[in-house]
């Protein structure tokens, strides 16, 4: 071996710590960079030479760039951001609606409707006072303006929520998109060489985090380095392809998710959008639901037992609603036939009413069955009645007149529900003091005050339409399950957020840039570069010595 | 191998404690603010229910309270009204004792009746007393007097009821028709002008029933013939079967003040029947009758053709014995003693004389045995045809089947009985001012009861309201364990928190700025 072998050894040296110099200042000046994947130089030995004395080294061969990165903590951390990203939309969601129903600080309805019944109480003490009267019509005026206030807050919630969920779609778009260009970028550089294109992965791996926040999804990694991403049973990023989502309004007035045309709402279960998703339903299911209930139940209880009463009028006047009669809200669900429906509650039944929600189906032209909307239970079974197109063909069920026309086709669908507009429609039909039906009596003597204990009775009984418990202990179990909800999605909130803080440590612990390591790296490599240098030049020396001979 | 700690793992638990501990002090922070331990729902779903299940308790019974304290309003000035009314009453009866004694004269009588029709507009004015803007006693008729001038009653007879409590109705009036009426008797609507004819059964409770013979039953008769017959002393009991049985002798009659009239009587005229003609033979103020009982026994009365006044019949009988119950002795009656049994009916009657309607009046002795009425107005030997309990003509105005079978009523106003003393007055007539004694005592008795009734309706009503206060201040107590903050716990909460924070600045201060860079030079 030549005495110039050994400028050779000094510039691998030179070279090889060089490098690992670069990679150690990159980690540096990385060290609070999000997502960012410590690297390390593996300095390799350069294959030995033989000579006459034996084999000999020849340096620091190959330098390798190695990525500190574990795949199953990054897969972790995938599931567990998209828990994190759903219970962090539904708290923010459901504590917005517990604010409403925030009893704790008196808001909400339970006190309207404490005075609501009070100011019955004041009149059955007092059914002659004419301030009494004009009392009950304001304090019933009052409680119709919360329940209304309630159900408009509740609302403006769930069309933030609506819109929320559009802005979450406009990210899932741009993200998928870049991950496509990075997945091309990956591909490219990955595809010539062996190294890994490591500032790009850790790119599309914070990528594939946010996304992970957003939405729940799988993906697989191809042998070319690009993921295949597949949400909501769809392929929304395939090489270097992306595929947006797209929301439209349903028949309930919220914002479906749509994949090429098809609705795909149901498949999404996790991330934001997943919690928007569930909070949107648990609230209309739960809470407006519950709060509707009770005011139509309300409604139906006072108005039943008003009707009976006589007024304080010269003429005595009966047969009068104290609140607008409840009023059936119609939905044509499916319909590729000509049929429709109307729904009504004639005065006559509607003693049986039970406030129960409604879906009839037609199983062919010409029968249908009547579903209860929320067990989903047969009440009517298709055969009971007949509709012969054009009709009509008119029955009543639990007080509920239907009456259908036209020719509807097979697996038509129409919806009947006595509570959607009930809290919009809710309103006191009385505007006089002396309209209010206080006695049992048909001359109305003014000291009768035997309605008004009716009334005064009842709304201390359970009332069946409220599967038996009363009132006020219905609007409790509203508010324990606003509660419940809230306390369930906290709960799972902070659950989340503590592993996903350990996940991040796991991960920071292996992929994260200790500065201390660098420094002590970065003297190391300095005195390495340093020894190497003093290398070539001692070969300097040693060349000039042979040659000054 | 041990974990690689990073700075930035360092820094990210330094700011996970801190935002942490400010998050807990922040919570304290809010109890103290608040006094509350729970300002939203979730933060304890089950106790929230539980606070919002006693506070509609809490309201409840502050409104069973307001409800209540409406009542006693409403109970406590019935009471003062029925308190004032007793002092009326015994005031009147105490004017009618003294004038019906035989001091009294027209003079003192005229005098007396200004009184008495002073404590009559008085006691107009006490039913129709109100309460704020409502009249007591007028029933649903809040708005109307419950009595007009003349003592008609104008309201109803409703209850009225408010709740006091979960599920407890109770009533807060008394309506003038019971306040204002005596109920202890029985009385006919008006009979004036009414022609009474036919024949009577009365059945006093498992008694003898009463009916008159064929030749003595009513004929167009007044009020007081009727009540002079069913008041009128009666014989012993005599076999139709054997009606030689009377025996023979002399009896002596004698009519009020009246001069004596004897009567003999032998073995051509000692039927029951023989006697009976020949006592009203005599025209001297006496008359005689025959009922027969449901055994079949005639039995013979007799009564004063003048209404109120006294008979005496002496008797010597052939038997010997002239005082025993044997042989026409039984006839015996003096002022002294008599074998004639005085209302064996079980029934008295009265008449009540308000100056324009009399009333027939009748009550049971002893007080409390139900009697029957049977009216044969037709005299056709059939008892209660359609005829003879209509209630609208005729002396089927008399028919009393039972309480819900009856053309008489047991509310005698107040204000009629005032009516017939003041009339009695009037018309110097002693036996019409004895006759409403008896009825003021039965219209104090009556009021004695409701005032009763009321009393015990007070007590009830201020019992509950204690009852009320009492779950109150337990309610309250439960309330607080739920709801409120332990303040003195929040504030040593507070202050560790405080400690914490301060001892993990330091440390981490520390700590962050530990780098091998420092030591590079």
């Amino acid at each position: 071996m030549s005495l110039l072998g050994l400028f050779e050894i000094g510039k691998s040296g030179l070279a090889g710590n060089q490098k690992a110099l670069r990679t150690t200042s990159n980690n540096i000046s990385n060290v609070n960079t999000p997502g960012y994947t410590r690297q390390s130089v593996v300095m390799q030995i350069a294959s030995p030479v033989k000579t006459n004395a034996g084999y000999m080294g020849r340096g620091v061969g190959d330098v390798e760039i190695k990525r500190y990165f574990d795949n199953f903590t990054f897969l972790q951390i995938l599931g567990k951001s998209t828990d994190y990203g759903k219970s962090s939309s539904m708290q923010s969601g459901l504590s917005n609606i517990e604010q409403i129903f925030n009893e704790a600080k008196g808001y909400g309805l339970s006190s309207s409707l404490e005075e609501y019944f009070n100011a019955w109480q004041d009149l059955a003490t007092n059914p002659e006072g004419a301030a009494q009267r004009s009392a009950l019509l304001v304090k019933a005026e009052a409680f119709v303006n919360t329940a209304k206030q309630m159900e408009s807050d509740i609302n403006s919630t769930l069309k933030l929520m609506n819109d929320e969920a559009v802005e979450v779609v406009k990210q899932i778009n741009v993200l998928s998109s870049n991950i496509a260009k990075l997945n091309g970028k990956i591909v490219e550089i990955e595809a010539g060489d062996i190294e890994e294109a490591r500032e790009y992965r850790d790119q599309r791996e914070i990528m594939m985090k946010e996304l992970a926040s957003l939405m729940d999804y799988e993906f697989n990694e191809n042998s070319d380095g690009s993921v295949i991403i597949v949400a909501a049973r769809g392929t929304i990023v395939a090489g270097t392809e992306s595929t947006d989502l797209s929301t439209s309004i349903n028949l309930e007035g919220d914002r479906d998710i749509v994949y090429k045309s098809n609705t795909v709402t149901s498949y999404i279960s996790g991330g934001e959008l997943g919690g928007l998703i569930e909070a949107r339903s648990d609230i209309k299911s739960n809470t407006l639901h519950d709060l509707r209930k009770l005011v139509a139940s309300i409604t139906h209880e006072t108005n039943m037992i008003h009707y009976a009463g006589y007024d304080a009028a010269a003429t005595p006047n009966t047969n009068v609603d104290f609140f607008d009669s409840l009023s059936l809200y119609t939905r044509t669900d499916v319909s590729t036939g000509t049929g429709s429906i109307a729904a009504t509650i004639p005065v006559a039944t509607r003693a049986n009413v039970t406030l129960d929600e409604y879906d009839l189906v037609f199983t062919d032209a010409s029968n249908f069955e009547l579903r209860n909307h929320a067990t989903g239970a047969v009440v009517v079974p298709a055969g009971t009645y007949t509709h012969t197109a054009p009709g009509p063909t008119t029955f009543t069920y639990n007080g509920v007149e239907i009456t259908v026309t036209g020719a509807p086709a097979a697996n038509d669908s129409f919806f009947i529900s006595p509570l959607q507009n009930a809290v919009q429609n809710f309103n006191v039909a009385l505007t006089d003091g002396n309209q209010i039906a206080a006695s049992q009596l048909a001359t109305s003597p003014p000291g009768d005050n035997t309605n008004v204990l009716a009334m005064v009775e009842r709304f201390g009984q359970d009332i069946s339409n409220l599967g038996s418990v009363t009132f006020q202990s219905y609007y409790g179990e509203i508010v324990s399950k606003v509660g419940s909800l809230n306390q369930s999605a906290v709960d799972s909130l902070s659950f989340d957020e503590n592993l996903l803080y350990e996940l991040s440590n796991r991960r920071e612990s292996l992929s994260g840039v200790s500065l201390d390591e660098e420094a002590a790296n970065m003297i190391r490599f300095q005195r390495g570069y340093e020894a190497a240098a003093r290398l070539i030049k001692l070969t300097d020396e040693l060349l000039e010595t042979i040659i000054n001979l | 191998m041990s974990t690689r700690v990073t700075s930035l793992m360092m820094f990210r638990q330094f700011t996970k404690s801190l935002n942490s501990h400010l998050n807990d002090m922040g919570k304290v922070q809010n109890q103290l603010a608040t006094g509350k331990r729970i300002t939203k729902p979730s933060d304890d779903v089950i106790g929230l229910r539980g606070t919002m299940a006693y506070k509609v308790s809490l309201n409840d019974l502050s409104q069973y309270t307001r409800n209540i304290d409406e009542g006693i309003g409403s109970l406590a000035l019935t009471e003062s009204a029925l308190t004032s009314m007793t002092h009326i009453l015994e005031r009147t009866r105490e004017l009618a004792l003294n004038e019906s004694s035989d001091t009294g004269n027209d003079a003192t009588r005229e005098i007396t009746n200004y009184e008495v029709r002073n404590l009559f507009n008085e006691l107009v004015n006490i039913g129709n007393s109100k309460n704020r803007d409502k009249y007591l006693f007028s029933g649903y008729f809040t708005r109307t007097a419950a009595f007009d001038a003349s003592g008609t009653y104008q309201g109803d007879s409703n209850n009225i009821d408010i709740y006091i409590g979960d599920g407890i109705k109770s009533r807060t009036n008394i309506s003038g028709d019971v306040a204002f009426s005596e109920s202890e008797r029985l009385s006919t609507t008006s009979l004036t002008g009414q022609t009474l004819s036919g024949n009577l059964r009365i059945t006093s409770g498992s008694g003898t029933p009463f009916y008159l013979e064929a030749g003595d039953v009513f004929s167009g008769a007044s009020p007081e013939v009727i009540r002079d017959t069913v008041n009128a002393v009666m014989t012993g009991t005599f076999d139709s079967t054997v009606p030689e049985a009377v025996g023979t002798g002399t009896l002596t009659l004698k009519a009020g003040n009246g001069s004596p009239v004897t009567l003999t009587i032998d073995s051509t005229n000692d039927e029951p029947s023989q006697i009976r003609d020949a006592v009203n033979g005599l025209n001297m103020g006496i008359t005689a009758g025959i009922f027969t009982d449901a055994a079949g026994n005639e039995r013979l009365f007799f009564r004063s053709t003048t209404p109120g006044q006294g008979i005496s019949i002496e008797v010597d009988d052939d038997d010997d014995n002239d005082t025993d119950t044997s042989g026409l002795s039984a006839l015996r009656h003096t002022d002294l003693t008599s074998n004639l049994t005085s209302n064996a009916l079980g029934i008295q009657a009265l008449v009540i004389d308000d100056g324009t309607d009399k009333r027939l009046i009748f009550e049971s002795d002893p007080a409390g045995t139900s009697f029957v009425i049977d009216v044969d107005e037709d005299n056709n030997g059939t008892w209660n045809e359609a005829a003879d309990t209509d209630s609208t003509t005729g002396l089927s105005l008399l028919y009393h089947a039972s309480a819900s079978t009856s053309n008489l009523n047991n509310d005698i106003s107040f204000f009629t009985i005032m009516d017939h003393l003041s009339n009695a007055l009037t018309n110097n007539d002693s036996a019409g001012i004895e006759a409403s004694i008896l009825l003021l005592d039965g219209a104090l008795d009556s009021t004695v009861k409701n005032t009763a009734d009321i009393g015990s309706r007070l007590k009830h009503f201020d019992d509950q309201k204690f009852r009320m206060e009492d779950s109150e201040v337990s309610i309250r107590e439960r309330l607080a364990v739920i709801e409120d903050a332990d303040l003195a716990e929040a504030a040593m909460e507070m202050t560790r928190i405080q400690a914490t924070l301060e001892a993990m600045r330091i440390s981490s201060i520390q700590n962050l700025t530990q780098s091998l860079f420092n030591f590079l030079r």
